[in-house]
C-alpha cells in the first residue's frame, strides 16, 4: 500500500487549504481566493490521485484518496474535489481529449442529470453502466442548497468512452468518496457543538452539563463513529474489489441518515445564533443536507440495499453482511 | 479516535463455514428452531458441543483449557452463533466476561478451579452486580464482605441475576471496605463465589417473554476463602469498569433480534414494495455500521487499547437498532404476534416481549449517555 504517499497527499492538501483559508473561513472569504485555489490543486496535482502511476497519476487506491474529500467536507472547501479527481481517472483510462480534465462528472438519476459546475467547467462527463457519455458544453442552470452553481443538462450526449469499464468501481467510488465529505462535515459540525457546549453557559453552567444536551452530543457523536467505521470498511472492500452495489448504497444510506441526525442536534445546540449566516455551522450542515442526495439519494441508496437484502431474504441476509468474495474480480 | 490494528490474518470464510456446519448440524438435531432462541437460553449439551468445537475459551491460553487463538477468530465464531440464534446461556457469560476476567485478576487456586470447566462448557457464571438499590448506580451496592479467618463473610443480596439458577460460581461485586469520604467507589472487591456455598440461596424472577431468567440471590454469612478475592482488596470499581467494557461492545449487541428480522423477510418474500424495500434497506445499513465499528473496536481490544467511549457508542448504536428491528419486523408481519401463530408469528411476539431488556442490560442508554458525554466534553 501506498500509505506513505496518502500521508504525504493529506499532509500536502492540509497545507494547501490551510494556507489559502482563513479561519473560521467563510464562502464570501474564500470567493476571492478560489482562483489561487485552483491553481494551487492544479499545481499539487491532486486530482491525479486515483490514476494509474504507469499514466502519470499517483496511483492511490480509493482509501487513500478518501483523505481528500474528508478534508474538503471538514473546512467546507467551496469547490468541488470528488468530480475532477473522478474526471482524471477517466480521461487517463480511456485516453480522451484532456479537455475532459477539466469536466464535470455525473451519474444520471431518476431520469436527470444534476451536476457540479464550477467557473471553467469544461464539460460533463456522464457516467452509467455503458461507459462514458460526454457534454462538450454546460451552463449552470441550478443552484444547491448552498448555493454551489448546478448542471442539469436536457436530451442525451453522444459516447465518448462506450463500454468503458470499471464504471461500476466508479459509481461505487463517488458514492464513498462522498460519504468521506459528509464525515468531515460531520466531524465538523460534531466540534462545533461541543465547543459551543463547553463555553456557553445557561442558568449557571455550562450547555454540555444538562442532561438533555449530552443526549443530542453523544448521538451526533455516535452518529459520526458509525459512518467512519462503516466507511472505512467499505473503501477496504472497494480497493480489494470486494464492494457489492448494496455495501457502497448502504454506506452512502447510512452516511445520510447520520447527516440528518448530527445536523439536526447541532443546530439544536447551537441555538439562535446557529441559524444565521454569520456563524460558520451552515457552512457544514448546508453541505450535509446536500450531500445526503449527491451520488445517490438517500432513499433510492436505501431502496437498492432493500431490494438486495429482500432478494438474499432470511437465510441469505447473514451471508450477504458477511461473505467476503475477493476472487470475484468482475471490476477490471 | 484511536486507529485499528490491522487484525491479525486467518481464513476468514473457512471459519465462518466450519461455524455454519456446525449450525446446520444442530438444526438437524432439533436443538435450535428456524429464528433462534434468545442468547440467554440455557441448554448445557450444546454449550458442551460448542466447547468439543473449540468454540468456548477460543482466546485463552492453552494452559487454562483455551485455543490460543485471537479475539478477531472469536468475534467471527460468536456472531455466527449469536446470528443463527444459538442457545449460549450455559457458557455465554463465563467465556465473555467471567472467565477473562478470572484470568486477568483471579489467583491460581480460583483459575485451577474454574477456567477448564467453563472451557470444557460445564461451569455457568452469573454476574452479582445489581442490588435492589444499587441498579445505575452501581457504587451503592450494600453487599458486605467482612475479613475473618482464611477469607471473607459475605452478607447482602444481589438481584437480576441472569442463569443464577443454573449458575456454578458468580463474581460479586461488595464492600470490603467504608468509602473514602465521598469517593464511594473506594473500597469496593468483587469475589468469585461458589453457589453451592452453604448460605448462598436463589429466588427465581421471571421477565416479560415468560422465561425465567433472572433471579435474585441472597448471601446469609456465605465464606469466601482469601484466593478467592479478584485482584487487590478495594480494587473492585477498577475491575468492573473494565469489564464492562468488554461487555458493551460484542456482537451480542446488535444480534439479540436477528432472528426476528429474518423473519421478517421471510414474511415479505423476495419482492416487498418500495416504501418496505426503504425501510428495511435503512435497518441493514444501520446493521451494517454498528457491525463494522465492532468489529473495529474488537481489534483495538485485541491490540490491548481500552475503547471504553467507542464501545458505550456501539453499545448504544447497537441496542437501538435491535429495539427498531423489531418495529420494522412487526410492519413486514401481516400476524398477530402470539402463540398459535406459527413460527414467524411466535417469533415476532418473543422480540416484542423481550426488547425493552436489550437497552437496560449490561448499563442503560442514559449511563452510557453519561459515559459518552463525559469523554466528549473533557
Amino acid at each position: 500500500m501506498n500509505g506513505d504517499i496518502a500521508r504525504l497527499l493529506h499532509d500536502s492538501a492540509e497545507r494547501l487549504v490551510s494556507r489559502l483559508a482563513p479561519v473560521p473561513a467563510t464562502d464570501a472569504a474564500w470567493a476571492e481566493r478560489l482562483p489561487e485555489l485552483d491553481a494551487a490543486i492544479a499545481e499539487a496535482g491532486l486530482p491525479l490521485a486515483l490514476v494509474p502511476e504507469a499514466q502519470g497519476g499517483l496511483g492511490l487506491g480509493w482509501a487513500e484518496v478518501a483523505v481528500l474529500p474528508r478534508l474538503w467536507g471538514r473546512r467546507a472547501v467551496p469547490r468541488p474535489i470528488i468530480e475532477p479527481l473522478l474526471a482524471a481517472r477517466i480521461v487517463h483510462a480511456c485516453g480522451l481529449d484532456p479537455q475532459w480534465l477539466g469536466a464535470s462528472v455525473a451519474a444520471e438519476a431518476d431520469g436527470r442529470i444534476d451536476a457540479a459546475w464550477w467557473p471553467g467547467t469544461t464539460g460533463l462527463l456522464v457516467v452509467d453502466q455503458a461507459g462514458v457519455r460526454g457534454f462538450s458544453a454546460v451552463v449552470p442552470n441550478g443552484a444547491d442548497l448552498t448555493g454551489q452553481p448546478r448542471a442539469c443538462p436536457a436530451g442525451t450526449a453522444p459516447a465518448v468512452a462506450a463500454g468503458m469499464a470499471g464504471t461500476a468501481e466508479l459509481l461505487a467510488g463517488a458514492r464513498l468518496l462522498t460519504v468521506a465529505a459528509m464525515l468531515g462535515a460531520m466531524e465538523q459540525a460534531r466540534d462545533l457543538a461541543l465547543d459551543y457546549a463547553r463555553v456557553r453557559t445557561q442558568f449557571g453552567k455550562p450547555l454540555g452539563q444538562f442532561q438533555a444536551v449530552q443526549r443530542l452530543l453523544t448521538q451526533a457523536a455516535s452518529e459520526v463513529e458509525a459512518v467512519r467505521a462503516m466507511l472505512a470498511a467499505a473503501l477496504d472492500a472497494l480497493d480489494a474489489s470486494d464492494c457489492p452495489e448494496w455495501l457502497a448504497a448502504g454506506t452512502k444510506a447510512r452516511a445520510g441518515q447520520a447527516a440528518t441526525v448530527v445536523a439536526t442536534h447541532a443546530h439544536q445546540v447551537l441555538g439562535a445564533i446557529g441559524f444565521t449566516e454569520e456563524h460558520e455551522l451552515h457552512r457544514s450542515t448546508r453541505r450535509l443536507w446536500c450531500w445526503r442526495d449527491d451520488w445517490g439519494r438517500e432513499a433510492a441508496c436505501a431502496e437498492a440495499v432493500g431490494i438486495a437484502v429482500a432478494q438474499a431474504g432470511g437465510d441469505g441476509l447473514w451471508p450477504l453482511l458477511t461473505d467476503r468474495h475477493r476472487e470475484r474480480k468482475d471490476i477490471a | 479516535m484511536q486507529t485499528a490494528p490491522p487484525l491479525p490474518h486467518f481464513d476468514e470464510q473457512a471459519l465462518r463455514a466450519d461455524v455454519r456446519q456446525f449450525l446446520a448440524d444442530e438444526r438437524a438435531r432439533g436443538t435450535l428452531p428456524r429464528y433462534g432462541h434468545a442468547w440467554t437460553h440455557h441448554d448445557r449439551a450444546f454449550s458442551r458441543r460448542c466447547a468439543t468445537h473449540g468454540y468456548v475459551a477460543m482466546t485463552w491460553p492453552r494452559a487454562h483449557g483455551g485455543y490460543a487463538r485471537s479475539a478477531a477468530e472469536r468475534f467471527v465464531v460468536c456472531e455466527e452463533l449469536l446470528a443463527a440464534g444459538a442457545p449460549l446461556g450455559a457458557h455465554w457469560i463465563a467465556d465473555r466476561q467471567t472467565g477473562p476476567q478470572i484470568l486477568r485478576h483471579g489467583r491460581e487456586a480460583v483459575q485451577r478451579a474454574v477456567l477448564p470447566g467453563i472451557a470444557a462448557g460445564e461451569i455457568t457464571c452469573a454476574i452479582g452486580m445489581s442490588e435492589p438499590d444499587a441498579g445505575s448506580d452501581l457504587a451503592a451496592v450494600r453487599t458486605r464482605a467482612e475479613k475473618v479467618a482464611g477469607g471473607w463473610r459475605l452478607d447482602g443480596r444481589k438481584i437480576w441475576t441472569t442463569n443464577a439458577q443454573n449458575a456454578d460460581y458468580i463474581v460479586v461485586l461488595c464492600r470490603t471496605d467504608p468509602p473514602e469520604g465521598k469517593a464511594r467507589q473506594a473500597g469496593l472487591s468483587q469475589l468469585v463465589v461458589d453457589m453451592r456455598a452453604a448460605g448462598v440461596s436463589v429466588r427465581p424472577l421471571m421477565t416479560l417473554p415468560g422465561t425465567r431468567e433472572f433471579n435474585e440471590v441472597l448471601f446469609d454469612a456465605v465464606f469466601v476463602p482469601d484466593d478467592w478475592l479478584l485482584g487487590e482488596r478495594g480494587a473492585g470499581w477498577r475491575l468492573v469498569t473494565e469489564e464492562l467494557a468488554f461487555e458493551r461492545s460484542g456482537p451480542d449487541r446488535y444480534l439479540s433480534s436477528f432472528g426476528v428480522l429474518r423473519a421478517a423477510l421471510d414474511a415479505l418474500g423476495p419482492a416487498p414494495d418500495r416504501g418496505m424495500a426503504r425501510a428495511i434497506g435503512r435497518i441493514v445499513a444501520r446493521l451494517a455500521a454498528v457491525r463494522a465499528l465492532s468489529v473495529e473496536i474488537a481489534g483495538l481490544l485485541d491490540a490491548g487499547a481500552s475503547p471504553r467511549t467507542e464501545a458505550s457508542m456501539m453499545k448504544e448504536l447497537g441496542t437501538t437498532l435491535e429495539q427498531d428491528i423489531v418495529e420494522l419486523a412487526r410492519e413486514a408481519i401481516a400476524l398477530r404476534p402470539g402463540r398459535g401463530t406459527g413460527a414467524i408469528g411466535e417469533a415476532l411476539a418473543t422480540a416484542i416481549l423481550s426488547a425493552p431488556s436489550f437497552s437496560l442490560r449490561g448499563g442503560t442508554r442514559e449511563i452510557l449517555q453519561g459515559i459518552v458525554a463525559r469523554e466528549l466534553l473533557r
